[in-house]
């Protein structure tokens, strides 16, 4: 199961730092958090950046990871 | 009423017309076309529109275009002949003393000015010279190196 | 990737493609376009800077023959629907209309109200005041302890704070807060034998480029409409219209001029919209350009902060716990880089104890905007200085405590993902090794260093490169080229396709010529689009292999291309690139190789930086004697232009740190518009500013690449300020150390 890590706001919504998940696409991890945190904007974390494994990824669409991967949603960077 | 103004541009006789309250800055970039004279500030305080009148290293957003009258006038245009370059044009060049680019016409023709003045410039005195000319991309080390490469460069070929 | 590989172009210190033109006075930059029957526009900006707007009459102007359109606010259509539509993704299009012109409110003085267009810019500016404006002037709010007051005046009487713990009930001048945890803060204090605690402010900063913005636009019914500018990035200035306007992408093209210097600020659009608006009116093409005067009060300067700071440490040197408290003022409208400053405050640091909590603030000046690591000077410069603070009490010298704590590939980050292969170790080693380091201090002379961290990202670049009938070549990119990447992505494409850099030409092009691409920011071009380069090169490469092998009659897998030279490994034979080039026409038409891709794997660039300054006892003025830049640039592409980003930036950090402020007086105007008062670094105010490159390569660029535009602005301003605390031996706080406020601390009791 990879596990999403969860900070902030994110953290104080869900009651807890971190989500075991079983989907090993970016696709998939949506809709299971979807059906576990219904309450959460999906819009917003659609535009925030994705994390696998400490490698950033701005566009995660397409986006895979694997069973044992650390992944978190952090905000885009901007550019100067 | 504009007036009529007559003077000598690059070494070519110019006439044009403009507003007595309208700068050369404006008379060089906006009637004759000739836009390698940036203004990047209007107040004499950047040095992008630098151009010699007469002998003289002048700010051409502080100057009126009907003291043009009868004038002598250096701009970036004329540094180069035809298609070859200047030495300090070819030295900014080599030392990759640009980026953006768009303070290096000034540069140019100041640092031009300052060899006329004095061809064998301590790296103080150049940095004091040309402290009228902001660059905001580079923080001017390499253009102080194209400077004294390009014052060695023309005392050699002198 | 091997580190041994040998290079023939990348490495080398080639002429700049454009430099002809730029040394000549040739390109064309923002203002230097007329178009044959432009006409001027010209901007009414706001008298007050917080004040309700009761009403604007724009009869008188509409009279007079003079005045050839008029636009307000109420001339965007979309945000007009989008207003009462009311999703929260629009809420930031309407920020951005009402920032470029003010809708029921103006929220800071220079806010753009009204625009007018006539035949000369004299005239247009003359016209200005035939608009009406009835103000109800609004007491303002000028900085974070006021704007975060109980009974502030409240700048959005609908803004309430986002990321609470609690939703916000109530209106506020915070827009948002953040927070960010790793570890427990409370066991790392209780785990530290020193703890230190100190708060830190900086001022609002300009990007200060020396090219005002300036735009001409022709509307067009039946052709795309054309916007030409100065931009970091063409296609989000397209993107962005099109959203105003309610115009689809393929009516617009966007043509991108010459750039006189960004540094963050070209990001955003301030006159294109203003300027469509009235050449659709007018019918003839538009011309706008903002002098230094509002380019200070009414773009997008740099946040103005204030931080708090506390650190915890064993007396060994292990740092335990770190903590910090970021407030960014984001000016008219919520969205300062409080994000990136939070992420990036400790970044340098490998701490198992960490919490940092930031809140985004908005005050009656300029909405600000990216500058360079936008977020990463004003929170560092509190850490770095911090962490200098406590190296002096433990009584560590300032590189080996950082060395000790020093963030490595595997650390934590506390934004989320683990560090790869980063270069911090090796520029701290690199700086204590400097003959800068190791020399002497002059007396009334102190010394300063400090790390410095921003993370760089890649995302979406295309590029075409088409070969010419005789070898030669173009390279078609969509990246602004604002400090020499032209050279770069030649030497890079020149570098697979085995010919000389200056056999190709590259290209900027406008939005219809190539695809999006991404603005260049976040140190992202000779990344990215270099990346782009190469995969576009590498698909020629494989064309020119394909057409040697039906020259030869052999399969591709026995044609090899080594140098621009292909060779038949079944025989003897071999044809150059021009060679085959010459007999495309023969296997299948002319040659050209395309990559539209979305980069990932951008690596941080870490930086460190010493400075050596001596300060006058008698006035306070501080004068740098001796500066050292060491970055990580993963590989330089040309040596050169890396430098000239390091130096660059260390200056800029040097003004920030010494001289530059926003002065604001009670009413909320500023004082210092113009550079004579706002007083960026002169070239005889500067020592050379020496560079170290160290190469720790990005393993997921082709030739390990990382980006270095943005870090060395982030350790000039703790550097500095350090600098200057070790020669008064006072501890300074508070940017900038400008004479009187040196003085001031020479001055009081310590
Ligand atoms: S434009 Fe003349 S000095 Fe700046
Ligand atoms: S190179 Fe950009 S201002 Fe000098």
């Amino acid at each position: 199961m990879a596990t999403l890590k969860l900070s902030g706001a994110l953290a104080a919504m869900a009651g807890c730092e971190e989500i075991e998940v079983s989907a090993t696409a970016y696709r998939g991890l949506l809709q299971e958090i979807d059906s576990i945190l219904p309450e959460w904007d999906r819009a917003k974390i659609e535009s925030m950046a994705f994390v696998i494994d400490g490698e950033i990824v701005d566009e995660p669409f397409l986006a895979t990871f694997e069973r044992d991967s650390e992944l978190h949603f952090i905000e885009k960077i901007a550019a100067g | 009423m504009k007036a009529h103004v007559t003077t000598r541009i690059n070494q070519e006789s110019v006439e044009f017309l403009c507003e007595p309250s309208e700068t050369l800055l404006r008379v060089l970039r906006d009637n004759l076309g000739m836009t390698g004279t940036k203004e990047g500030c209007g107040s004499g305080d950047c040095g992008a529109c630098s151009v010699v009148l007469d002998g003289e290293l002048v700010c051409s957003c502080l100057v009126l275009g009907v003291e043009a009258q009868g004038a002598s006038i250096e701009t970036v245009e004329g540094v180069a002949a035809s298609d070859e370059l200047h030495v300090i044009q070819q030295k900014f060049l080599e030392h990759a003393a640009l980026q953006c680019g768009v303070c290096t016409p000034g540069l140019i023709v100041a640092t031009k000015a300052l060899l006329a003045e004095n061809p064998s410039p301590t790296e103080a005195e150049a940095r004091y010279y040309l402290a009228g000319n902001l660059c905001r991309c580079t923080g001017y080390d390499k253009i102080i190196k194209a400077v004294m490469d390009s014052a060695a460069t023309m005392r050699e070929g002198a | 990737m091997s580190e041994a590989r040998a290079f023939k172009h990348i490495g080398q210190r080639t002429i700049r493609p454009d430099g002809f033109d730029k040394v000549t006075g040739k390109a064309n930059y923002g203002a230097d376009l007329a178009l044959p029957g432009m006409i001027w526009g010209a901007i009414l900006r706001s008298p007050h800077a917080h004040a309700n707007i009761r009403s604007i009459n724009t009869e008188r102007a509409e009279a007079s023959s003079d005045v050839l359109a008029i636009a307000t606010f109420q001339d965007f259509p979309s945000v007009n629907d989008a207003a009462s539509a009311a999703g929260t993704l629009r809420k930031d299009l309407i920020d951005t209309a009402q920032n470029i012109l003010a809708q029921d409110k103006v929220l800071y003085h220079g806010h753009a109200v009204a625009a007018v267009a006539a035949r000369t810019e004299a005239a247009a500016e003359a016209a200005l005041a035939l608009i009406d404006v009835d103000y109800e002037v609004l007491s303002p709010v000028l900085s974070i302890d006021a704007a975060i007051a109980e009974d502030a005046p409240l700048l959005h009487p609908q803004l309430k704070t986002e990321g609470l713990v609690e939703p916000a009930d109530s209106p506020s001048n915070i827009a948002a807060r953040m927070e960010l945890k790793k570890g427990d803060i409370a066991k790392g204090f209780a785990e530290a034998d020193v703890i230190i605690e100190r708060s830190y402010d900086t001022p609002t900063v300009h990007q200060g480029y020396i090219e005002p913005h300036a735009t001409v636009v022709n509307f067009d019914h039946n052709a795309p409409s054309m916007i030409w500018c100065p931009t970091q990035g063409h296609f989000d200035v397209r993107a962005r219209i099109a959203q105003l306007m309610n115009m689809e992408l393929g009516q617009l093209k966007v043509v991108a001029s010459e750039i006189g210097g960004g540094f963050g600020g070209k990001t955003t659009v301030y006159l294109e919209p203003v300027a469509l608006i009235l050449s659709k009116k007018a019918g003839r093409p538009v011309k706008m350009v903002m002098n230094r005067e509002d380019v200070f009060r009414a773009s997008g300067p740099a946040s103005a902060s204030q931080s708090t700071i506390k650190l915890g440490a064993k007396m060994d040197g292990t740092i335990t716990a770190m903590q910090a408290t970021l407030h960014y003022e984001a000016g008219a409208f919520k969205g300062s880089p409080m994000g990136p400053g939070c992420m990036t405050v400790f970044t340098p640091y490998d701490v198992e104890h960490m919490y940092v909590e930031g809140f985004d603030v908005v005050v009656n000046k300029p909405k600000v905007a990216a500058y360079r690591a936008p977020g990463a000077p004003q929170s560092e410069f509190a850490a770095e200085m911090a962490v200098n603070e406590l190296a002096a009490k433990i009584g560590i010298d300032p590189i080996d405590l950082r060395l000790k704590n020093a963030a490595r590939e595997g650390t934590q980050t506390i934004y989320g993902p683990k560090l790869k292969v980063v270069g911090l170790e090796a520029c701290l080693k690199a700086a204590q090794q400097s003959e800068h380091y190791q020399s002497p201090i002059a007396d009334g002379v102190g010394r300063g260093l400090s790390a410095g961290f921003w993370f760089n990202i890649g995302g979406q670049s295309s590029v075409i490169i088409n070969l010419n009938p005789d070898g030669t070549g173009s390279i078609i990119e969509g990246s602004p080229d604002i400090g020499g990447s032209r050279a770069s992505m030649q030497m890079m494409a020149a570098e697979v396709l085995g010919i000389a850099p200056g056999k190709l030409n590259p290209i900027v092009a406008d939005t219809e010529h190539v695809a999006y691409n991404q603005t260049t920011g976040g140190s992202r071009t000779t990344f990215a689009t270099g990346m782009a380069v190469i995969e576009a090169a590498e698909s020629v490469v494989s064309q020119l292999k394909e057409r040697a092998a039906a020259l030869w009659n052999v399969t591709t897998e026995q044609v090899d291309f080594v140098d621009g030279v292909a060779l038949n490994l079944a025989g003897e034979d071999s044809l150059t690139l021009a060679q085959i080039c010459a007999a495309a026409e023969k296997t299948g038409g002319q040659i050209s190789g395309t990559a539209n891709i979305n980069a990932r794997g951008a690596g941080p660039s870490f930086a460190v930086h010493l400075c050596d300054i001596k300060v006058d006892p008698e006035t306070g003025k501080t004068d740098v004697v001796r500066y050292t830049a060491i970055q990580d640039a993963g590989k330089a592409i040309h040596p050169s232009y890396v430098e000239g980003q390091f130096q660059g930036g260390a200056v800029q950090g040097i003004g920030w740190a010494l001289n530059e402020e926003y002065v604001y007086n009670e009413s909320g105007v500023m004082e210092n518009a113009g550079f004579l008062d706002y007083r960026i670094p002169l070239a005889s105010d500067l020592p050379a500013i020496e560079t170290i490159i160290v190469e720790v390569p990005n393993s997921f660029h082709p030739f390990g690449v990382r980006g270095v535009g943005e870090t060395g602005i982030v350790p000039p301003l703790a550097a500095v300020g350090t600098a200057v605390a070790d020669a008064i031996q006072k501890p300074v706080s508070s940017l900038p150390c400008s004479p009187p406020k040196v003085l001031e601390l020479i001055m009081a009791e310590s």
